[in-house]
């Protein structure tokens, strides 16, 4: 027994992918979990307009992040606000200080929806029992039925609305990065690679040739999940299919691209998938498909943002359920657009390389070794023989 | 070693089944202390299925297994079965604890194996990155280590290059001058000649092994003689390396070699590992580039339109085994522009059968015809026979010849030295060089090895290998290389051991392994032998 553990544990120090898991993962569960999953969410955005609106602005409690404040506008542009993205919560004072004044709540972010609703329902309370702050008498006085309160988009709060552009995005990952990945090696691994280098194709043949049928299944996938997501669980598309598709085209190039990087650095299946796994656990937990970013501190906060699927969702989710124009996603679209052109350009490159054309540019190279045919030779017999 | 006579380790009737198919029918063998025995057949021919029941790693469906305890048994499977994030020593010192050995014992023992298996000093590496000949010693060392009465071992020598080879059976033969039965198996038949008896499995059944190997000799007779036209050197340089050099970071995989395959010639290239035979290949077909010196094909640096001309089988066979017989031919056609070849019968009914469940030799020869549908020019094949039974590696073959023959040439790699009589020229390399080129008979030339008869061959064998005179065991018989006849009788004489010597001419085996190892022990280059 013993001696079968001691072994365990040398082999264990080598295999420094399977030891990087074991040690990382739990730290990074606890980061996400200890900082950023919080269904008590603080910070949200919110927007106050109307006349009243410094005043009122003021007043708000802590859950509410007043991120700005107009006195000349009204709800219609208080609720483009909300389309765009630009906040979560728009607090539309009483014209004149009569009639009642309105919230509106952007359904599309579930928690922080139900975090304003019941913060505004603490404020009726209070207000109920005469100890409200002076200055809140302005959102419609002491009188609690005179604040109006309306969820937008997904006035149900239903999950399915949110989940189903998020869902998107996560098949796009799976299809990009974890089947393309397996794709590659299996070629590598087998030995066909090789073949494939001896055949009269360019390297961009080969390259585009592989990558080409997981660009179509992926995209497949998406329309049926979208279409599903319609038929089955009613989420509306408000926006653009154009916008949405071309948010879709320069995520799925980066999730491919990261899929031919994980294959050029993997000898087997097995570590293609184990490093798939590593890139793609920390995109669901910090992308803000569960947990808003905008709660979580700092330093988790910008892991989110390094992530493509964070501003992927965000152009799901606002095209989708808000129907928010493609001027308001400008950032998103740009920041994908820059990732998928630097992650598909190393790939590209990375793979003519491994490819080891004899017209292609070639330095010197120490990690392609003289044995590695061999090497490869060796597993694919013994696969056989199995 | 009293035992030696009075315990047979063995099998009776033995059948395996493996759910509904039969790996093993009514199977008998006979393993006696202080011999070899040798179980051939090629790939599935059931084998490793025979040494797992002997080693009780299988259950017999029916039949009875004679074997000592556990304890007494040293097994190695086909993969080796070591640990290639381990050590060396670390893999040493998980097999002496998980056997119980330890203390002064333990050391010596393990000192001990180590040297013989030319393993010291290799402590600190890593199993896996040891070569595939390091590796299989070592497994032999390990499964060694308790001192087994019965050492079963599958494959040792598949995939090991012949240097390293010989260096096994030589291990072989010496653990069984030490008094344990050994059960070696191989695909090669040419190797069963080392061993007291052989056991020839096909298809799970044990068929006549002295009419087959009979049969091999009459086949290899038959042959046409492959003499080379006169018109030979002024056909066309299809492939020519000049002073190639291929570096990787500090290590020269290739050290300037010169090397050419003219039309309507099987050039054979043979090495042991890591000579520089997979990377000259690379080289040739353009899948690296040297970093000096310079490689042609057809006349031209090899480009996208030298590899329209170009036919290759990898080792792997480089099929797609998620494909169709059919689709990795229309495949290949479409990538080649050419038009899907006729096929072979038994491939043509196989067309819609997935590779991955075809039959390894059918799998080859559809290797085979994927890479000559395009009518290449030039034909590279690495390690074309490997695992092949006797019956398909002369169909390989025939295919191979009927390409020259149609005016292509041919540059194979091969590990089966009796293979190389199929070339009609051979190349020769070691350490990145080549150290002879030319006809089989010129290579051999005037060497010689002498062959030792003796009353008791295991002592024989102990005297010579304590004498510094390796010697190869050939079923009973002894050859030690070299041909010196007096420093043999002299060694033999001081061991008392009386035995007929004569000399006789070396085999091309025993002059590969003598050139391999003179170019490993010295750099200096041989000019005479390099040179044509």
């Amino acid at each position: 027994m013993r001696a079968i553990a001691v072994k365990e544990f040398r082999e264990l120090r080598r295999d420094r992918r399977t030891l990087a898991m074991l040690f990382l993962l739990p730290f990074l569960f606890l980061v996400v979990f200890g900082y950023a999953a919080s269904f008590d969410i603080q910070d949200v955005p919110t927007v106050v307009v109307g006349s009243g609106a410094q005043t009122i602005a003021g007043a708000l409690p802590a859950t509410f992040d007043v991120v700005a404040t107009d006195d000349g506008e009204d709800r219609a542009a208080a609720q483009d606000r909300l389309r765009r993205g630009e906040a979560v919560v728009a607090v539309v004072t009483p014209a004149a200080g009569n009639g009642a004044a309105t919230v509106l709540i952007d359904g599309t972010e579930l928690f922080a929806a139900q975090a304003a609703l019941r913060s505004l329902a603490e404020l009726k309370a209070s207000a109920a029992s005469g100890v409200a702050p002076g200055g809140l008498s302005a959102l419609g006085g002491a009188s609690s039925p005179s604040v109006r309160v309306s969820v937008l988009y997904n006035p149900e709060l239903r999950t399915a609305v949110i989940m189903i552009p998020g869902l998107c995005g996560i098949i796009l990952v799976f299809v990009g990065t974890v089947a393309t990945a397996l794709g590659v090696v299996r070629e590598r691994q087998s030995g066909t690679m090789e073949q494939l280098a001896v055949m009269p194709f360019r390297p961009r043949d080969v390259f585009l040739g592989k990558i080409a049928p997981y660009l179509l299944i992926a995209a497949l996938d998406m329309v049926i999940v979208v279409v599903a997501g319609m038929l089955l669980f009613d989420v509306p598309f408000r926006g653009s299919v154009a916008t949405f598709a071309l948010g879709a085209l320069l995520f799925l190039f980066v999730t491919l691209g990261t899929g031919v990087l994980i294959s050029s650095v993997s000898q087997t299946q097995g570590q293609a998938l184990q490093l798939a796994v590593f890139t793609m656990v920390p995109q669901f937990l910090l992308s803000g498909l569960f947990f808003p970013l905008y709660s979580m501190p700092w330093g988790v906060r910008w892991i989110g943002y390094a992530l493509p699927l964070t501003w992927f969702i965000k152009v799901a989710r606002g095209v989708m359920v808000r129907g928010t124009p493609i001027d308001a996603l400008w950032l998103p679209l740009v920041i994908l657009a820059v990732m998928a052109v630097a992650v598909f350009t190393a790939s590209t490159l990375r793979f003519r390389r491994d490819l080891a054309p004899a017209g292609g540019p070639e330095g010197t190279d120490s990690t392609d070794r003289p044995e590695a045919a061999g090497g490869s030779a060796d597993t694919t017999a013994a696969g056989t023989v199995s | 070693m009293s035992a030696r006579t009075a315990i047979a380790w063995g099998v009776q009737d033995l059948t395996v089944r493996y759910g509904a198919r039969t790996a093993l029918d009514g199977v008998s063998l006979e393993a006696p202390g202080g011999a070899v025995t040798a179980v051939v057949g090629a790939d599935g021919s059931g084998k490793t299925t025979l040494l797992r029941a002997l080693a009780g790693v299988v259950r017999p469906a029916a039949g009875s297994v004679r074997r000592p305890d556990r304890r007494r048994i040293g097994y190695v499977a086909g993969a080796s079965g070591l640990y290639t994030d381990l050590s060396v020593d670390e893999n040493v010192a998980f097999v002496a604890a998980a056997y119980g050995i330890s203390g002064p014992e333990r050391d010596a023992r393990i000192e001990l194996l180590l040297e013989q298996t030319g393993l010291t000093g290799t402590g600190g590496r890593l199993a896996g990155r040891l070569s595939g000949g390091m590796r299989q010693k070592l497994a032999f060392a390990l499964a060694m280590l308790h001192e087994p009465e019965l050492l079963v071992l599958d494959e040792p020598t598949t995939g090991v290059d012949p240097v390293s080879s010989a260096e096994l059976w030589r291990l072989i033969a010496a653990a069984a001058a030490g008094g344990a039965a050994v059960v070696v198996s191989t695909t090669y038949l040419d190797e069963a000649r080392r061993a007291a008896t052989v056991v020839l499995l096909e298809d799970g059944h044990v068929c006549d092994a002295a009419a087959v190997l009979r049969a091999g000799d009459a086949a290899r007779a038959d042959r046409p003689g492959d003499a080379p036209s006169a018109g030979d050197h002024d056909a066309v340089r299809l492939a020519v390396a000049d002073g190639a050099v291929r570096r990787f970071g500090a290590v020269t995989a290739v050290a300037g070699v010169d090397l050419e395959v003219r039309a309507g010639e099987v050039v054979g290239l043979l090495g042991a590992n890591g000579a520089g035979k997979t990377t000259l290949i690379r080289l040739l077909l353009g899948l690296l580039r040297p970093t000096s010196g310079r490689v042609l094909l057809f006349g031209r640096p090899p480009s996208r339109a030298t590899r329209e001309r170009l036919g290759y089988v990898p080792q792997g066979l480089g099929l797609w085994q998620d494909l169709t017989v059919a689709e990795n031919l229309s495949f290949s056609a479409e990538a080649f522009g050419s038009a899907a070849p006729d096929l072979e019968p038994d491939l043509a009914a196989a067309s819609g059968t997935l590779v991955r469940d075809l039959p390894l030799g059918l799998r080859r020869r559809l290797a085979f015809a994927a890479a000559l549908a395009h009518a290449p020019e030039l034909l590279v094949l690495d390690e074309p026979t490997s695992g092949v039974g006797l019956g398909a590696r002369a169909a390989l073959w025939d295919t191979i010849h009927r390409a020259a023959a149609g005016g292509a040439g041919v540059l194979v790699t091969t590990h089966h030295l009796d293979e190389a009589g199929e070339c009609d020229r051979l190349v020769l390399m070691a350490a990145g060089r080549v150290v002879a080129q030319g006809a089989l008979v010129d290579i051999v030339g005037d060497g010689a090895a002498v062959a030792v008869r003796a009353e008791r061959w295991d002592e024989a064998f102990a005297v010579l290998s304590a004498a510094g005179l390796p010697a190869a065991v050939v079923g009973r018989d002894l050859r030690v290389p070299g041909g010196d006849e007096a420093a043999v009788r002299a060694a033999l004489a001081a061991g008392g051991i009386t035995a007929a010597l004569s000399v006789v001419p070396a085999t091309f085996e025993e002059t590969f392994v003598r050139l391999a190892l003179a170019r490993q022990d010295s750099t200096p280059s041989d000019p005479e032998r390099t040179s044509q």
